[in-house]
């Protein structure tokens, strides 16, 4: 008998819950395949490892950019790994529940759910990331108060008001942490004359990126390929550097919580004045957005304890409770 | 004798169109009586149906919102086997 299980199908990265038995796989979302044959070489670490690394018959990618699937035979592929992965098989057939952006069109839904029933699922339902992540960050949305989270992941951020288990306003924008690893390059590139790799601007991001001054302002050398020459170059960056580069998807990340902010019912609002924002995924880890946020919005914002893994403990918790919480899934009428 | 015999036939005829009327009316009434306890059946049917269907929904979003309890979550998330933390403000 196979364990049921919930999939966080992010653009970053892949993490899957077994009913039962918790968190079993965090991986990046990255699958290399050969060209030649279309032979899947690698998946996860091994495969985000080799990212522009590659000869020209491998491609090292990811299937999902801005929270949208870009090849759906690559997403489909990359899901039959990961239950074979966990033990799925023919025989063995479990539900299944993956969490999706929730701007995911009616097409892209319907692959996600083809491709789980193809690798084996016996039934496959959706749920949107910013409801899972309430759950996840255990957030009282079971009572009748106003709970915000910000879902801030590689390709979306997403802003949802939830109350008595429901979603009463929510707010989405394809815009992510990779939009920031991507303007660092642009950036670099432009005023430096420097190109360099997705994995690189990343590093800087991580190291000295932020959304708002910091206390510790620090700077960083970085090598890349010069442009003109065409020969390796160091050059040195500095924070407030990075953080103008990062301005433009700081501020969109930042408007589309006041949009969310805007369409709240105002009984409700008085709710995140008093209780706060919560702040969960990947992106929403960099240096001084949870400040930057606050300020501009006057509610204040607070850290989940488990940002990167509150949507698939979500996902995990209505896995848990499959019939109590069917009407939460996409598509489902309760 | 035959203009007597005449008006006995035409007797038993009226006796017997009358009972027959009377039957027809009989039997329409109580087509009638029964059309209107099936309809009012079907009604009590339907409310009680309804009403049945009210308290499934109560007990269905009851059964939604306990799920979501601190309490019931609670096995859930400790599942959750990365950094524990008390969140920060700001």
């Amino acid at each position: 008998m196979a364990r049921d299980l919930a999939i966080d199908l992010g653009t970053a990265n892949t993490l899957v819950y077994i009913k039962g038995r918790g968190i079993v796989l965090n991986e990046p979302s990255v699958i290399a395949v050969n060209r030649r044959n279309g032979e899947v070489l690698a998946t996860g670490h091994d495969a985000w490892d080799m990212i522009g690394r590659t000869p020209s018959y491998i491609v090292a990618v990811r299937p999902l950019r801005g929270g949208a699937i870009t090849d759906f035979d690559i997403t489909e592929r990359m899901i039959r790994q990961l239950l074979q992965r966990v033990g799925v098989s023919r025989f063995t057939r479990p539900k299944v529940v993956i969490c999706v952006p929730s701007a995911i069109t009616e097409v892209e839904r319907r692959a996600v759910t083809d491709a789980a029933r193809r690798a084996g699922a016996s039934d496959a339902q959706l749920i949107e990331q910013p409801m899972a992540a309430a759950i996840g960050a255990n957030l009282p949305i079971d009572e009748p108060v106003g709970n915000m989270v910000i879902d801030i992941g590689g390709g979306t951020t997403e802003t949802a008001v939830i109350s008595l288990g429901g979603i009463v306003a929510l707010e989405a924008v394809r815009v992510g942490s990779f939009d920031i690893d991507a303007a660092i390059q642009n950036y670099v590139r432009r005023e430096h004359g420097v190109a360099i790799g997705e994995r690189t601007a990343e590093e800087i991001k991580i190291q000295i990126g932020s959304a708002d001054p910091v206390g510790d302002e620090r700077s960083a050398d970085i090598r890349g390929r010069d442009l003109v020459s065409g020969l390796p170059k160091t050059i040195r960056l500095t924070a407030e550097e990075v953080r103008f580069a990062i301005d433009e998807p700081v501020a969109s990340m930042v408007l589309s919580v006041k949009r969310c902010l805007s369409k709240a019912p105002p009984e409700l609002a008085q709710d995140f004045l008093a209780r706060g924002m919560y702040l969960v995924g990947g992106g929403g880890m960099l240096r001084g957005l949870a400040e930057r946020i606050s300020r501009e919005t006057s509610v204040p914002v607070r850290m989940s304890p488990q940002p990167l893994e509150a949507v698939v403990l979500g996902a995990g918790h209505c896995i848990e409770n499959y019939q109590a919480l069917r009407g939460m899934f996409m598509g489902s009428h309760r | 004798m035959g203009y007597r015999r005449s008006v006995d036939r035409s007797a038993e005829l009226s006796t017997n169109g009358a009972t027959m009327i009377a039957m027809g009316l009989v039997a329409w009434v109580f087509a009638v009586l029964a059309a209107g306890c099936g309809s009012v059946l079907l009604v009590l049917v339907y409310l009680d149906h309804r009403a049945s269907r009210i308290d499934d929904s109560i007990a269905s979003f009851r059964r939604h919102i306990d799920a979501l309890s601190p309490e019931a979550r609670h096995e859930s998330m400790s599942h959750g086997n990365s950094t524990q933390g008390d969140g920060r403000y700001f």
